[in-house]
């Protein structure tokens, strides 16, 4: 057993936990931190019987300075028979941890003060959109001045409530048929696909040596498929650039693609996640597909014994963005009167409120774990230039270049909790910031996840500066899947935090991918596992980012940057907190939060051949 | 994680890595122990990682946790294992 004494920097952190002692210490001895167990630790030594803690142990707190009056054995808690001299701190309660606490709809105390050439502008954080102006002199008189101080509630005269920054129109194209001709178009609602254009696909890589297209409509759900590399959506820009303007997207129809090399080995796969595709899709989240879509699935050959190496999938996903870019080319040729329905995405920013940056890591290990960035059209390959390549440094965008497939997603294993291309396009947690009038949402940052060490924190440094060169009030940081990159993950959590601004961290941990390092700053973390053992259960999107999860977060942010205490996280992974979040979310904000559904709404036969 | 009976007996191990692909890592355990096949993003690593190099961990022994029998996994990845076997790359 690892005994380990506190600093005095522990000490005053901990001062309300319990002390025990760390080793046998002599009668007479002057309690100080090196003599108390980390408290850290002994939730474990409780748990393993090693300790039981009495009603009246002292905490660390009052124990400091105090004269032990006995001789005690390691691993003992203090308690008032024992210590001469503590001191009675106010009573503090144990509360109940939680995962997170929610935002109880309070008006704070005023937070900035703007100095402005004639008055004073108190800005009050959450909430209720007050703000108080004092004519200026009073501020200097106020002392004596006989006239009491008039707060008056008035709309903000200075900084707009609200800036139009960019907006972002996607066009709908209903297809409810696909089928090969001799020319790629879209015909009403069908879209025809050319015969021959395989041909092209596969002689535009040199990697590839074969790709079949196969046409999925929904009674061949129960078909075998290889490992799924990415669902994507088929989208092209009609006027504008990427993120702004307007985006044609076909509706009812996605891409997918799949692959194996000449051996028949899965691109880029580990253990086994290829199968019927019906039972390994976690069907309508942000990333897979919606049931009832068709699924124009590309089965891509690659060279032998490249499907592990970097231009192995990358020439599956290029050979596959061959023929979505002739159906992206016909789908600008299609009949304005084809539109079945019209979104607007508006990225506003609200100079009143907190300004909030989310920053997104994404992996960037290699091969497979990779993003192709800022592509020519919505989740492209042309133009866009893989994050690896572009050394994994943060990339700043708005919100709409997330919303208009700004990320290509070279998707592969853990399945389960690794974010496709389509997962961006309609990603949950932007959504929701730009939407929620209570902050100002000012952009996305990508950051890769390096495979070294010393690659990560060399990221995450400038991921630090980046947030703060913004002057954010607040960060919600996420990652998907787990391993390594939950290293970098803690590390930009903390560049944040330890420059002021209050953080909040989304990713999947539950059982198996419980994360491997901490820090002082990651108290506020947002769990996205919806599988029911908490585990990577090889089911396409099932533990990624939803709508509820986006909702826990904003609202854990939200009363972080208003000053309120975060509870502690359980010891060990509980759904319950998530749930009980989501209640008491609904009861102050009047809302109704959908949750999702997980692996145990599919028919999965696990004897079946 | 209920299902183990001998839950936190893990034990120190220490390996090799044998094969580095951009996408993986091969890692043969001392003592003749066999082998671990991982994706990169399993290896923590100060530097880009080398073939050659040395890996530690702590591991626990695989407890069969039910008695029935996974006859699509088994025969897919067996199906997978030989495709592998039969390809240049073992890997």
């Amino acid at each position: 057993m690892i005994k380990l004494a506190i600093t005095e920097e522990q000490a005053m952190e901990h001062k309300d936990s319990y002390a025990i002692t760390c080793c046998r210490f002599e009668e007479g001895t002057v309690i100080e931190p090196s003599h108390i167990e980390d408290p850290n630790l002994i939730p474990d030594l409780e748990e393993s019987g090693l300790i039981e803690i009495p009603e009246d142990c002292l905490k660390i707190g009052e124990v400091l300075g105090a004269i032990l009056k006995k001789t005690v054995d390691a691993l003992t808690p203090l308690t008032p028979d024992l210590v001469e001299g503590y001191t009675k701190l106010e009573d503090v309660s144990q509360e109940e941890i939680k995962e997170e606490e929610i935002l109880v709809d309070k008006v704070k105390k005023p937070e900035k003060v703007r100095k402005e050439a004639s008055s004073i502008k108190i800005q009050i954080g959450e909430g209720k959109d007050i703000n108080i102006e004092i004519p200026f002199p009073i501020t200097t008189s106020s002392a004596d001045s006989p006239t009491p101080m008039v707060e008056e509630i008035k709309e903000e005269k200075d900084l707009p409530e609200e800036n139009k920054l960019k907006k972002l129109k996607r066009k709908y194209f209903k297809i409810d048929k696909v089928e090969f001709g001799s020319e790629t178009k879209i015909d009403g609602t069908t879209l025809i696909i050319r015969e021959d254009v395989c041909k092209e696909a596969i002689g535009s890589q040199e990697l590839v040596v074969d790709m079949k297209i196969d046409i999925i409509t929904p009674d061949r759900y129960n078909e075998f498929s290889n490992t799924i590399m990415d669902v994507q959506p088929i989208a092209t820009k009609e006027e504008g650039e990427l993120g702004e303007g307007i985006t044609r997207v076909l509706d009812g129809v996605v891409m997918l693609v799949t692959g194996t090399d000449e051996a028949g080995v899965q691109i880029g796969e580990f253990g086994s996640s290829e199968g019927i595709l019906e039972e390994n899709i976690m069907w309508g989240r942000p990333g897979s597909p919606e049931k009832g879509e068709i699924l124009i699935k590309t089965d891509v050959t690659i060279k032998k014994g490249k499907n592990m190496e970097r231009p192995g999938p990358m020439a599956a996903h290029k050979a596959t963005d061959f023929i979505t870019q002739e159906i992206r080319e016909a789908l600008k040729k299609a009949e304005e009167s084809l539109v079945v329905r019209e979104e607007e995405f508006v990225h506003k920013r609200r100079p009143n409120k907190k300004k909030v940056v989310i920053v997104k890591e994404i992996m960037g290990q290699g091969a497979m774990h990779d993003n192709y960035l800022m592509p020519q059209e919505p989740v492209g390959v042309l133009g866009a230039k893989a994050n690896v390549d572009l050394g994994n440094v943060p990339i700043v965008v708005s919100p709409l270049h997330v919303l208009d497939g700004c990320v290509h997603a070279l998707t592969c294993i853990g399945p389960a909790s690794k974010e496709t291309s389509r997962h961006y396009f309609r990603e949950p947690l932007v959504l929701e910031a730009m939407l929620d009038e209570e902050i100002d949402l000012a952009a996305v940052v990508f950051v890769g996840s390096p495979q070294a060490n010393s690659e990560k924190f060399y990221v995450s440094k400038l991921l630090g500066l980046t947030v703060e060169a913004m002057d954010a009030d607040g960060a919600i940081v996420t990652t998907e899947g787990f391993g390594n990159n939950h290293v970098d993950f803690a590390s930009h959590i903390e560049e944040i935090g330890k420059r002021g601004i209050p953080v909040v961290g989304m990713t999947f941990a539950a059982v198996q991918g419980q994360l491997v390092v901490g820090n002082k700053h990651m108290d506020a973390m947002v769990e996205l596992n919806k599988s029911e053992e908490g585990i990577e259960n090889e089911i396409l999107e099932n533990n990624c980012l939803c709508e509820e999860d986006s909702v826990r977060a904003l609202y854990m942010l939200k009363a972080k940057m208003a000053g309120e205490e975060i509870l502690s996280p359980e010891r060990k992974y509980n759904k319950d907190v998530i749930l009980n979040n989501i209640r008491l979310i609904e009861k102050a904000t009047n809302r109704q939060i959908q949750m999702v559904d997980n692996e145990t709404s599919l028919n999965i036969n696990q004897n079946k051949e | 994680m209920d299902k183990l009976k001998f839950i936190s007996s893990e034990r120190y191990y220490e390996g090799i890595i044998i094969e580095l692909t951009d996408g993986s890592v091969v890692i043969d355990l001392k003592g003749r122990m066999g082998q671990l096949r991982l994706p990169r993003r399993m290896l923590i690593c100060q530097n880009e990682p080398k073939e050659g190099q040395q890996v530690g961990l702590l591991m626990t022994y695989p407890e069969v946790i039910d008695e029935e029998v996974n006859q699509k996994y088994l025969k897919s990845a067996k199906d997978q294992l030989k495709k592998r076997m039969n390809s240049e790359n073992i890997i």
